[in-house]
């Protein structure tokens, strides 16, 4: 009997619950996750609810007028074409939404690609968002299997630049408490491409995560690193539930 | 009145309750100009969280009128390097003598609103806006 | 801007259908920089001075408002008003910016009896 016990404490020690059995879940319970809306001020608040007075409706203008002109041909319905991204190519990589309207430009479309940040770009990439607003990201189930995944993890969690700070220090721990006088949020980008006014204009979630890693104090990646793409990736799993709210305004 | 033709016409509103010093004497001509807390409300936050948009909305009480109209608004903003925020003439198909919008403050300032009404008359309501700074800064 | 875009950039809202004197919103939201001079690319250069140095807003040549001075209007700037009309007719907006830029946008309403 007591040796019967000792092994199964044996085997439980050397065959810890696998993680093919319980994947990991997000930090941030279900009850508990909010949109960066739930975070900022009730101007900008107004601001967004209000699509007459949200300056990136003037984006999402401009990126119907390019979808019915270069892509109703093959797509006839915008609805939920944002919602299927971000996704894992079958090469590992991570697809974003502004991957995928730069594959379509160059592919069939047969026109250069469009230049990071430039204005039909980014409407596009807002008209898209808009219109899977509600929606959620769809996220592969066996998602934390991936490669991405696994880098955009140890990214999230590894402390970083001046203030020994990593993604969890602020997002996961302490969304709600003020900086200054900001809260923090949770770290969502179901709300961008978004409008900052502190930008100005409208921005996509790649220039908002090379902003979080200034904010570190910490080296800042190129735009086009593989890393802020699988950190998209991450992103969307975080938000599981959460609906498509863009173009948000942000502070 | 008829000199203050030369000056901005918000101009009197901006020092109306300063008192005057001997360095810094009240202008006659501005001293001239009938300048009230009147019927005017600039509705801004005390506290904004960035100064490159801040929510403004101002208004006038149309019973404070008595027959006479609003001709135009303004936004004082002293301490931006441009002082001159936004000025408006209104005109008659207005149902309401109300503007919204927002607009950029480079420092923690008094905000004055200024509206001009049909008959001369300055009426000037003025804010303390507190700019915090912004919690982390952007490079990108 | 320096790429071409197709459609609009700016939106002028106002109800489709009102009544005889009623008051209603007329919202203009217009996409401008309103760069101030003072601002600096990534590169460390000063961005050129080009804001908004005229706009108006008529209905059927009758003026809403017209601005003599927008400096601290911010980027896309939006301006909203109440407006009453007595006839079905077109609201008219124009501006002008400091590099000769101009822009306009119409917006219809329909007045039925009250």
């Amino acid at each position: 009997m007591r040796c019967g016990l000792a092994l199964a404490i044996c085997v439980a020690l050397f065959n810890p619950p696998s993680f093919a059995q319980s994947p990991p879940t997000p930090l941030i319970a279900k009850e508990a996750i909010r949109s960066g809306s739930g975070f900022t001020s009730p101007a900008l608040r107004a601001q967004q609810k209000d699509d007459d007075l949200n300056p990136g409706m003037l984006w999402v203008d401009q990126g119907r007028e390019i979808f019915s002109r270069d892509c109703s041909g093959c797509h006839t319905k915008p609805e939920g074409l944002a919602a299927r991204l971000p996704k894992l190519a079958s090469d590992g990589s991570v697809v974003t939404l502004e991957h995928q309207i730069n594959r379509c430009q160059s592919e069939r479309v047969k026109q250069p690609a469009y230049a990071t940040e430039s204005q039909p770009l980014l409407g596009l990439a807002a008209f898209l968002a808009f219109a899977s607003r509600g929606m959620s990201h769809a996220v592969a189930p066996d998602v934390t299997q991936s490669a991405a995944w696994q880098r955009a993890q140890s990214e999230f969690t590894r402390v970083q630049g001046k203030l020994d700070f990593n993604c969890r220090s602020c997002h996961d721990y302490l969304y709600g408490k003020r900086v200054r006088n900001q809260a923090i949020s949770q770290g969502h980008g179901v709300g961008y491409p978004a409008y900052r006014v502190e930008w100005q204009t409208l921005g996509s979630l790649n220039r908002r995560l090379r902003a979080c890693f200034f904010g570190m104090e910490t080296k800042v990646p190129e735009a086009s690193d593989p890393i802020l793409a699988d950190l998209e990736l991450y992103l969307a799993w975080r938000a599981q539930g959460l609906p498509i709210e863009a173009p948000a305004v942000r502070r | 009145m008829k000199a203050l033709a030369v000056l901005p016409w918000w101009l009197p509103a901006v020092d109306a309750f300063a008192q005057p010093t001997p360095q810094k004497p009240l202008d006659e001509r501005l001293r001239a100009a009938k300048v009230e807390r009147g019927g005017l409300s600039l509705d801004i936050p005390t506290l904004a969280e960035t100064g490159t948009s801040v929510p403004v909305v101002l208004f006038v009480d149309p019973a404070k009128l008595a027959g006479r109209t609003v001709a135009r608004l303004g936004i004082i903003a002293p301490q931006n390097p441009r002082p001159v925020a936004l000025e408006l003439e209104l005109g008659s198909v207005l149902a309401q003598p109300r503007l919204t919008t927002a607009i950029r403050l480079g420092a923690t300032q008094a905000v004055i609103g200024v509206a001009q009404l049909s008959d001369g008359t300055l009426w000037q309501h003025a804010i303390e806006v507190l700019l915090t700074g912004s919690a982390c800064f952007d490079g990108t | 801007m320096s790429e071409p875009i197709p459609g609009r950039n700016a939106r002028l809202l106002v109800p489709p259908l009102v009544r005889t004197g009623e008051e209603f919103q007329v919202r203009l939201l217009i996409q401008h920089p309103m760069e101030t001079g003072f601002r600096r690319d990534v590169d460390g250069n000063i961005l050129e001075v080009n804001l908004l140095e005229s706009l108006s807003l008529d209905f059927e040549g009758q003026p809403v408002f017209n601005a003599l001075t927008m400096n601290a209007l911010t980027a896309n700037p939006f301006l909203t008003f109440v407006v009453a009309v007595k006839q079905s007719g077109k609201f008219n907006a124009r501006w002008r910016d400091m590099k000769g830029n101009v822009g306009s946008i119409s917006a219809s309403v329909r007045v039925v009896a009250a």
